[in-house]
């Protein structure tokens, strides 16, 4: 007996071909999705890196400059006015957005009746493209015919032109990015609020705290994980806003709302220089890589000394 | 609402109570009303408005500015449909939307079931090469892709609309799916192998329908980036048959020489409608896998 | 006897460098009911998943039936197996989740119906048949996931601790039916548990594991009198033992334990010791009596635990914490002073260094 049993222990060829089968499952599972994912966003991606250190001309030929780019772009004072308007912009929409995202979630956390149906309402603007986004909002804000300067006017009040006036615009800008990015991140923060077991809030309030104290030394601490999802969310989609500001404003008046991305666009597509919008490209991704990792850093993975159980 | 003083009995005496418990009903409605008031008001205005200024009269908005139409009529649709070229564009964003929606959803299936219930060499780095790409802001790539493109010879192709899209919804629905599959109990999938199911059947009888909101949302997700989709498009098709509704409603800016609200309006109205639609019939699904941390 | 249904051979499973079972001998008869039992991370449940082939063999031989099975896949082993989660199919129907294997098996129509109603008369599932494992209890659930093994006609039956998740009353109960059903249609059952009541009373072999290794193996009540190792003697039984380290004395009366602080462990007269071996001194807690008079061991109490039919209770003697059953009503409470007689015959000793009986 003990003879057969030692027989069966060696793999016959056809096991082992099995055993390769099985082990190569995963493989099999996980390639197809990972080619087009390397083959086009990966290969996008390393293209646009070659692509910088390029100048094309009119049929895209290709002659290697080195930095000549970069420095071309960052001497170039439309960049660099671009840049700053960028990080405003950046900067303003996440103010407007984490706050209108936190009233948000906290008023769908509280609301008692019809709780489903708002919510499922406040998501609708996340399916409205950007386009549709904008035109909707260009709508809103044309100097006559606008649904703000009509109820303006029944005040008595002159509407100014709010497309026109840069200040103005890049202001409607903002708006209407917020209304876009805001319902997604609304939902991240009220998931984040309602995984706080309502014990430590009784706890809390049994130990003298309330309203805005809890707020701040409970809820905040605990959502701080979502808070960091939603802040990833809303600063992604400002610093790539592109089809808003494109449809809305096209960068103008003149160019107070020309953001990198647009510039971006413009130099590209516009002035076909493949190899200067390819350095726009770079900076984009590297902006954006970087402030995620920020947030990942302080917010979602930063304090391993608690876990907030969910 | 309810408040807690009229459900538990309060220590007060009868009239501090009622006071007591109208104070805590007016702050709580100010509290919880005015927000959701400007909830409301902020989500729907942009569209309700787009109705509204789709239902007028083409000269209407000119003339007089009401809020509503004075004469509410369909003349904009009418005249949306009958544009030439109307029904390429619808079609050509349906076809879009169609294939960039089943595509990657059944591949980020197969690679999720592998994320999820396989542990093998490299696991990590596949996992993080699949991930990583959400971070890629899809309209960095356009600059690179049109060169890539057209060095193949794609441009103006349903091809490059299919490829550029698949790709880029693979990572979310991916990283939706892996959370869902992963959620399911070991156990379940050992008592089917023991069951006698192969990996084919596990996946198709029991993972699938067990992780089914998740494959709803995942599909969702994706048809929302495919229909929506414009950077790409605009990158990548000069044609105007070739164009998707998105494009087109941002090419009518141009186009039309005497703005027509009206019909300006109807047409975004119809590009948002069809999506609108398939949000509402699974919101549910959708709502909850995003409040639940399962879309991130 | 005929030949075992299941034969492991020096059966070893290593995760990574780490080896989990260390050379597992065992033979299982046809018709038999062996619960494996050990404390978590024994190694009981890597064994049964390795029998079912979930978990892969790293060396050694399972034999069912005569032929080896190491390579051959679970769903061709002609075993049901039934989880502690239950691991239900949660969008299926009761009726659903019992005709699944059958499916895959592409069983005939009229055979499959057959077999789920059996299973479900078996198992009081009629009525639930149409519902879903959301809609039942934890004792039906537990019942739907025996009749998925069962009617798939099983020559052998793994249970991987499957009372584990009900609560304390459907516990005894559900140990009653699944006994009760074994006795009825006698299929050979392997059953993982740490829970050493439920090997006790359902077992007709009980294989006690300890750290990826079989401590003892034999008919339960054997293993009650007669453990192999302090191991066994302190897993099985309820309230445990007592095991007290000592040293073998001479006395005029014959050898005894001296245990230190003058506490002197009497032994039956003709114990085979050998003087001045270290040893543990067993006892059960029911072997030791309250002394009516002063003779016996000086106590005192230190807690008690009316328990109804038995009281427990703790008792201090010469600084260990003795723990003695009475089934008579006491009215001692704790402060009290008694006197403890050991039933010598029922003593066990074992050898302190090797834990091995003696």
């Amino acid at each position: 007996m003990n003879a057969t049993l030692h027989d069966s222990e060696a793999m016959t060829a056809r096991e082992r071909s099995a055993e390769f089968g099985k082990r190569a499952v995963p493989y099999l599972l996980v390639i197809p999705g990972l080619l087009f994912v390397l083959g086009v966003l990966g290969y996008a991606v390393a293209g646009g890196f070659v692509l910088s250190l390029n100048e094309t001309d009119m049929f895209l030929n290709k002659t290697f400059v080195g930095l000549k780019n970069y420095i071309a772009i960052f001497h170039n004072p439309r960049f660099q006015s671009s840049l700053w308007r960028t990080l405003a912009f950046v900067v303003l929409s996440i103010g407007l957005g984490i706050s209108m995202s936190m009233m948000f979630a906290l008023t769908l956390y509280h609301v008692g009746f019809g709780r489903r149906f708002f919510r499922g309402l406040s998501l609708v603007p996340y399916f409205v493209s950007g386009i549709a986004a904008a035109v909707m909002f260009r709508f809103i804000f044309t100097t006559s015919g606008g649904f703000v300067n009509y109820i303006l006017t029944t005040f008595g009040m002159e509407g100014p032109s709010w497309l026109g006036n840069p200040v103005l615009a890049f202001t409607v800008s903002i708006l209407a990015n917020a209304w876009f990015m805001v319902p997604f991140a609304t939902l991240i923060l009220l998931g984040g609020l309602q995984t706080v077991d309502k014990d430590i809030y009784e706890a809390a309030k049994l130990d003298g705290s309330s309203g805005l104290h809890t707020f701040r030394r409970i809820t905040l601490p605990l959502i701080k994980p979502m808070m960091g999802v939603s802040l990833i969310w809303v600063s992604y989609i400002s610093f790539s806003t592109f089809d808003i500001i494109l449809a809305l404003t096209a960068g103008g008046p003149g160019r107070a709302t020309e953001l990198i991305s647009v510039y971006m666009y413009q130099i590209a597509f516009l002035e076909l220089d493949f190899g200067q919008g390819s350095v726009l490209m770079v900076m984009l991704l590297t902006f954006n890589t970087l402030l995620s990792l920020v947030y990942l850093r302080f917010f979602v993975y930063g304090d391993r000394r608690y876990k907030v159980v969910s | 609402m309810v408040s807690r003083a009229e459900r538990a009995p309060h220590p007060m005496r009868e009239s501090g109570m009622f006071t007591a418990g109208l104070r805590h009903r007016v702050g709580r409605f100010l509290l919880i009303g005015i927000p959701l008031a400007i909830l409301v008001i902020w989500t729907t205005l942009p569209i309700l408005w787009a109705v509204l200024s789709s239902l007028k009269e083409s000269l209407e908005i000119y003339e007089s500015n009401t809020l509503l139409p004075a004469n509410p009529n369909l003349d904009g649709y009418r005249t949306v449909l009958a544009m030439r070229g109307f029904d390429s564009w619808l079609f050509n964003s349906f076809l879009v939307t169609v294939v960039a929606t089943i595509v990657p959803l059944v591949l980020s299936i197969f690679a999720a079931y592998g994320f999820a219930r396989y542990a093998f060499r490299f696991r990590h780095i596949l996992l993080l090469l699949y991930l990583v790409p959400r971070i890629i802001p899809r309209v960095s790539l356009i600059v690179p892709l049109n060169s890539l493109m057209s060095d193949l010879g794609l441009i103006n192709t349903y091809w490059v609309l299919f490829i550029t899209y698949t790709a880029s919804a693979i990572p979310l629905s991916t990283w939706i799916l892996v959370g869902f599959f992963a959620a399911i109990p070991k156990e379940i999938e050992e008592s089917a192998t023991m069951d006698g199911a192969n990996m084919w059947h596990r996946l198709r009888r029991v993972i699938l329908p067990i992780a089914w909101p998740g494959v709803v949302t995942a599909a969702v997700l994706c048809i929302r980036e495919a229909w929506n989709e414009f950077a790409f498009v605009l990158a990548l098709i000069n044609e105007t048959s070739m164009r998707t509704l998105p494009y087109q409603l941002y090419m009518l800016k141009d186009s039309m020489g005497v703005q027509d609200y009206a019909v300006y309006n109807a047409f975004t109205v119809l590009t948002v409608l069809p999506l609108l639609v398939v949000y509402l019939l699974l919101e549910r699904r959708v709502v909850e896998s995003i409040v639940s941390g399962a879309v991130k | 006897m005929s030949t075992p249904l299941v034969e492991l051979h020096e059966l070893r499973k290593s995760f990574g460098p780490l080896e989990v079972l260390h050379g597992i001998e065992l033979a299982i008869e046809q018709h038999a009911f062996v619960v494996l039992v050990g404390p978590s991370g024994c190694g009981k449940s890597t064994l049964l998943r390795m029998i079912a082939g979930l978990e892969s063999v790293t060396s050694g031989t399972i034999v069912m039936d005569g032929r080896v099975v190491n390579r051959v896949p679970a769903k061709d082993r002609g075993i049901a197996m039934v989880f502690q989660s239950y691991a239900l199919y949660p969008h299926m129907t009761v009726r659903e989740n019992l005709s699944f294997s059958l499916e895959m098996a592409k069983t005939p129509r009229d055979v499959k119906q057959e077999r789920i109603e059996s299973a479900a008369g078996i198992l009081y599932l009629d009525a639930l048949l149409e519902r879903f494992p959301a809609q039942l209890s934890g004792g039906q659930r537990q019942r739907v996931a025996m009749g998925r093994a069962l009617v798939r006609e099983p020559e052998l039956f793994l249970f991987d601790e499957p009372l584990s998740n009900l609560d304390a009353k459907l516990r005894v109960e559900m140990r009653a039916e699944i006994k009760a059903l074994h006795q009825r249609l006698r299929s050979t059952t392997i059953y993982v548990t740490h829970d050493q009541v439920e090997a006790m009373t359902m077992a007709d072999l009980v294989v006690v594991m300890n750290d990826g290794r079989i401590e003892q193996l034999g008919p339960p009540l054997e293993l009650y009198d007669r453990p192999a190792t302090v191991f066994v003697a302190d897993f099985l039984g309820s309230p445990a033992m007592n095991l007290i380290a000592g040293t073998v004395a001479e006395s005029e009366a014959g050898p005894v334990i001296d245990a230190g602080d003058d506490l002197t462990l009497p032994l039956s007269p003709g114990s085979a010791v050998r003087p001045g071996a270290e040893v543990v001194y067993g006892l059960r807690p029911e072997h030791l009596r309250i002394g009516d008079g002063p003779a016996g061991l000086a106590a005192t109490v230190s807690l008690v635990e009316p328990a109804g039919f038995e009281t427990h209770l703790h008792a201090d003697v010469g600084g260990q914490v003795v723990r003695v059953i009475s089934t008579e009503r006491l009215d001692a409470v704790p402060g009290d002073s008694i006197a403890l007689v050991p039933d010598t015959a029922r003593v066990h000793l074992f050898d302190s260094r090797t834990g091995a009986r003696l």
